[in-house]
C-alpha cells in the first residue's frame, strides 16, 4: 500500500531525498521499473502538467539517481533544486515507479517548508 | 466400358506384338477380363508369327471351356458360362513340360478365386510374333462376348500375385512392373478410338472390324490413379509446381529443406523443438501491445540534511 509521509524542508536549501521504495508483493519484481519520478505540487487538485508543478525524473540523473535496484528494493536519490524552497509555503509530494507510461505512486505527503 | 464382339460379324481389334513378339509362350502370363454371351467357339487372343502360325490362343469352344494353345499344342481349361464376367489369367513357365495352370476368378457369380493346374506344355517354335487379334480366329470362330481388359506378360505369377488383380486395371500395371509386356484396356468411348499398349512397349492397335460398346465388368475399375500400396523403389525426380488441398505427411522427410520464401498466412502450431537460429525480426509488429503491470510498491523517504550543535561562549 503506498507509504504516506510528510517531509520538512527548509527554506532556500538544496535539499536531497533519499528514497527506499519496496514491493508490497513479495511475488512482484522490482526489477520492472524503468523509471521513478517525484512531482511536488502546491495543490492536490490539480493535474501533473499545471502551471507550478515540479516534476524530476530518474531519465535525467541529475534530478533522481537510481541507486540500486533489485527484485526487492530499489533506491535512489532525488535532488530538490533551490527554487523549490525559495518560498515558505507548504506543498504536496509524490513519488512514482514506473513501468513505461504506466506508473503507480510509492510515497506521497505533504511537504513543509520551514520558514527561517 | 467394355468391348463387344459379335461373332456373326467377325468383329475384331489387331494389335501389334510389342514387347511380347519374342515370347514363345513360356514363361508368360496371360489375363483376360471377359465375358461369353452364348457357348460358341470363337477367340480371345491369338498371337501370330508373320507366317500366320498360332504362338499363343486362348479360345472359348463351344464346349463350354476356354482352350489354351502354345504352339498348337491344345489343352481344354477352365469351364465358363454365358453371361458371366471373369477373370481368367493362364501361367506357363519356360521351356518343355512346364505346367499351364489357369487362375479364375468369376465376378458375376463370386465364389472367390480358384487355381487349377492343366497339364503340361512346351513352348512354341513359331516366334516371333508379328501380330495379335482380339476376337476373331480365321478357320476357327470369331468371339461372341466382351472383352474388358487383355494382359500378356513375360513372367509367371503366382496365385498370390494373380490375385491382386482383382481390384482394377492400376493393380495390373503395378504387378506387370518392369516386366516386358503388353496392356489393353477396352474401355474406349467410342470404337473408333484406337487401342493402345498401356505399357507404353508398342503393341498398338493397327486394325479393327466393327465391335460396339458394351457396358462395365462389375466392381471393376479402369482408374489408372488408384493409390499403389507398397513400397515405391527407385527416386521420385523433384517436385515442381505446387501441392494444393489437405494432405498428411506420414514417416520422417530427410534432407534439408530449401529455405523457406514468401509469406505464411493463417493461423498454425508447431510442437516439438526449433534447431538452428532464428533470423533477426525485421519489419513492424503491428497491433495493441500489451504492458506489463505496475507492481504495487511503497517506501520511505529521509531527508538528507545537514546537522550540527552550538555552543554559546
Amino acid at each position: 500500500m503506498t507509504t504516506l509521509q510528510d517531509i520538512t524542508l527548509h527554506q532556500g536549501n538544496t535539499e536531497q531525498l533519499l528514497l527506499t521504495i519496496t514491493r508490497v508483493d513479495p511475488t512482484e519484481d522490482l526489477t520492472l521499473i524503468t523509471g521513478l519520478t517525484v512531482i511536488i505540487k502546491d495543490d492536490p487538485c490539480v493535474t501533473d502538467t499545471a502551471t507550478g508543478v515540479t516534476t524530476l525524473t530518474s531519465a535525467n540523473p541529475a534530478q533522481i539517481t537510481i541507486t540500486t535496484q533489485t527484485s526487492s528494493q530499489i533506491t535512489a536519490t532525488a535532488y530538490l533544486p533551490a527554487t523549490l524552497t525559495a518560498s515558505p509555503y507548504n506543498r504536496w509530494w509524490r513519488c512514482d515507479a514506473h513501468v513505461g507510461t504506466a506508473y503507480r505512486t510509492a510515497i506521497y505527503g505533504t511537504v513543509t517548508v520551514v520558514d527561517l | 466400358m467394355a468391348r463387344h464382339f459379335t461373332a456373326a460379324s467377325g468383329e475384331y481389334v489387331d494389335l501389334l506384338p510389342g514387347a511380347v513378339a519374342a515370347n514363345d509362350g513360356g514363361p508368360l502370363s496371360v489375363a483376360a477380363l471377359w465375358r461369353a454371351t452364348t457357348n460358341h467357339t470363337g477367340s480371345i487372343v491369338t498371337s501370330y508369327n508373320a507366317g500366320g502360325f498360332e504362338v499363343v490362343s486362348l479360345t472359348p469352344v463351344g464346349d463350354a471351356h476356354v482352350w489354351h494353345s502354345v504352339g498348337g499344342s491344345f489343352r481344354s481349361t477352365v469351364a465358363y458360362a454365358p453371361g458371366d464376367w471373369r477373370l481368367d489369367c493362364w501361367t506357363k513357365g519356360n521351356g518343355a513340360g512346364a505346367t499351364v495352370r489357369c487362375h479364375s476368378l468369376n465376378l458375376t457369380a463370386g465364389g472367390g478365386w480358384i487355381h487349377t493346374d492343366y497339364g503340361t506344355c512346351g513352348d512354341a517354335g513359331t516366334v516371333p510374333a508379328a501380330s495379335i487379334r482380339v476376337g476373331d480366329k480365321p478357320f476357327t470362330g470369331s468371339l461372341n462376348g466382351d472383352v474388358a481388359a487383355l494382359t500378356m506378360a513375360s513372367v509367371v505369377w503366382s496365385d498370390a500375385e494373380v490375385e491382386t488383380l482383382a481390384p482394377g486395371l492400376s493393380a495390373w500395371v503395378s504387378l506387370i512392373g518392369a516386366t516386358p509386356a503388353a496392356l489393353w484396356a477396352f474401355n474406349q468411348a467410342d470404337v473408333t478410338d484406337a487401342v493402345v499398349d498401356l505399357t507404353g512397349g508398342g503393341a498398338d492397335q493397327v486394325g479393327r472390324n466393327g465391335t460396339t460398346i458394351s457396358s462395365d465388368p462389375p466392381g471393376w475399375s479402369y482408374d489408372l490413379s488408384t493409390p499403389l500400396s507398397g513400397a515405391l523403389a527407385a527416386t521420385l525426380p523433384a517436385l515442381s509446381g505446387s501441392l494444393a488441398g489437405d494432405g498428411v505427411l506420414v514417416g520422417t522427410a530427410a534432407g534439408t529443406m530449401p529455405a523457406l520464401s514468401g509469406a505464411l498466412s493463417g493461423a498454425g502450431q508447431m510442437s516439438g523443438v526449433l534447431g538452428g537460429v532464428l533470423p533477426a525480426l525485421s519489419g513492424a509488429l503491428v497491433g495493441a501491445a500489451m504492458l506489463p503491470t505496475v507492481p504495487e510498491v511503497a517506501g520511505s523517504v529521509v531527508v538528507r540534511s545537514l546537522s550540527g550543535t552550538v555552543t554559546v561562549h
